[in-house]
């Protein structure tokens, strides 16, 4: 009995632990987004005022660096907030309820906004899954976002988004007609931080993929991508099924 | 209190009002120069003539609005028609100022606050509106995004929105 309460008690001293470790790591990402952001904030809106106060003043290779310097505070910015929400998916309690897979779809489509190509979706209305509504919106949006953004430079990207159920296990696939990933490769793309190509050739933030990974870990899903060089990609994520509804 | 606000010289028209409106000042709390800068400058853009008065600490707005020193002329330092908040403040915080504000006996407890600030925190959203905040807006990220969000606080804040008065006690 005393080993009982003993190894109890450990495991609360841990619990306790962990909860200050994740208040810390929360208010470091208050900070991140707090303080980081202001002067990105300035730079890139002067950066502007100096565009349209002042551009008679400034030769075309002026107005070439302002340029840089607008499109780099950009990329800082969309660091900043994958980092954040890399971050946020891997500390907030995430709490799972019956989703609808289409639902989920729809809200990333709308925040994917203007794209460049096709997208065909082809998922049964009213088929669920157990998972945060808000999280998988996230990963189906970086699904997307990597599917439009690596395609082959002398094609438009043509992007079909299926689903399939199978022993009470949902898979959603996102498959493209992109550049496609050696074999080599294909474990190092799930990492933060972790880039194939020059950011000339590709944009992104580089960390799409690691929310992708931390979110569906923490969701109870999986997910993974096939794929061949020069032959495209198919990106899936895999969740429980979950009895439909009529709304999420 | 409509009958007795009805009264004949009690109460100003609508147009009145917005002209009062117009008039007064809008207080600015920013501790940062830039943001200052970049806010001001959305507001020129709009062609926006009312005054902005911009300070820096949570000591200087209170200070500000109670009328001590260095502002106790009120023809110099006139009261503002509704504060634009920082949260972040050196010396006393934006939450801190909303406190005070809201436990003042006077009717100055009742000054529209606004806050803007980059902190999406839900934590800081939820204690704004608990401390008695009229409204939540985040800086944006990008000057155009900046020159809206101004343009639609002219339209609804200081175009629509009917002031409190200052002046009496607060009724419950």
């Amino acid at each position: 009995m005393t080993d009982r309460r003993a190894l109890l008690e450990e495991i609360e001293q841990h619990s306790r632990d962990l909860d200050q470790s994740n208040a810390e790591l929360e208010s470091f990402a208050y900070s991140v987004s707090h303080d980081l952001r202001a002067p990105l904030r300035a730079i890139s809106g002067f950066a502007d005022a100096l565009q349209q106060e002042c551009s008679e003043q400034l030769d075309n290779r002026g107005i070439e660096y302002l340029n840089e310097i607008a499109n780099a505070t950009q990329r800082m910015n969309a660091l900043v907030q994958d980092l954040l929400e890399y971050g946020r998916v891997g500390r907030v309690g995430i709490s799972l309820v019956s989703t609808s897979l289409l639902s989920a779809i729809d809200a990333a489509k709308e925040q994917l906004g203007d794209i460049r190509g096709s997208l065909t979706v082809d998922v049964r209305v009213g088929l669920c899954v157990y998972a945060n509504p808000e999280v998988l919106t996230q990963v189906i949006l970086n699904l997307l976002a990597n599917a439009f953004n690596f395609c082959k430079a002398d094609s438009l990207p043509e992007i079909h988004v299926t689903s399939q159920v199978e022993n009470g296990v949902v898979r959603l696939s996102v498959r493209d007609n992109g550049i496609g990933i050696a074999a080599e490769h294909q474990e190092r793309i799930w990492n933060v931080f972790e880039r194939l190509h020059g950011r000339e050739s590709y944009g992104g933030t580089g960390i799409g993929l690691a929310i992708v990974k931390r979110a569906m870990t923490r969701m109870n899903g999986s997910s993974g991508v096939v794929s061949q060089l020069g032959e495209g990609s198919t990106f899936w994520i895999e969740l429980p099924h979950a009895p439909g509804q009529n709304s999420r | 209190l409509d009958r007795v606000a009805a009264r004949p010289g009690t109460k100003l028209t609508v147009k009145e009002i917005k002209v009062k409106m117009r008039d007064s000042p809008v207080l600015l709390v920013e501790d940062d120069p830039a943001d200052f800068r970049l806010i001001q400058r959305a507001f020129e853009s709009l062609g926006q003539d009312n005054k902005i008065i911009r300070l820096s600490n949570g000591d200087e707005v209170i200070a500000y609005l109670s009328g001590a020193e260095p502002y106790e002329n009120r023809v110099a330092h006139p009261m503002p028609s509704l504060i634009l908040l920082d949260i972040k403040l050196p010396r006393r915080s934006g939450f801190e100022v909303l406190k005070w504000l809201r436990g003042q006996p006077s009717g100055l407890s009742r000054l529209p606050v606004i806050v803007l600030t980059s902190s999406k925190h839900s934590v800081d959203i939820n204690r704004a509106y608990d401390l008695g905040a009229n409204s939540y807006l985040v800086k944006p990220d990008s000057n155009a995004q900046l020159e809206l969000l101004t343009s639609h606080f002219r339209t609804y804040w200081i175009e629509l929105n009917e002031s409190p008065s200052l002046q009496g006690s607060p009724t419950t």
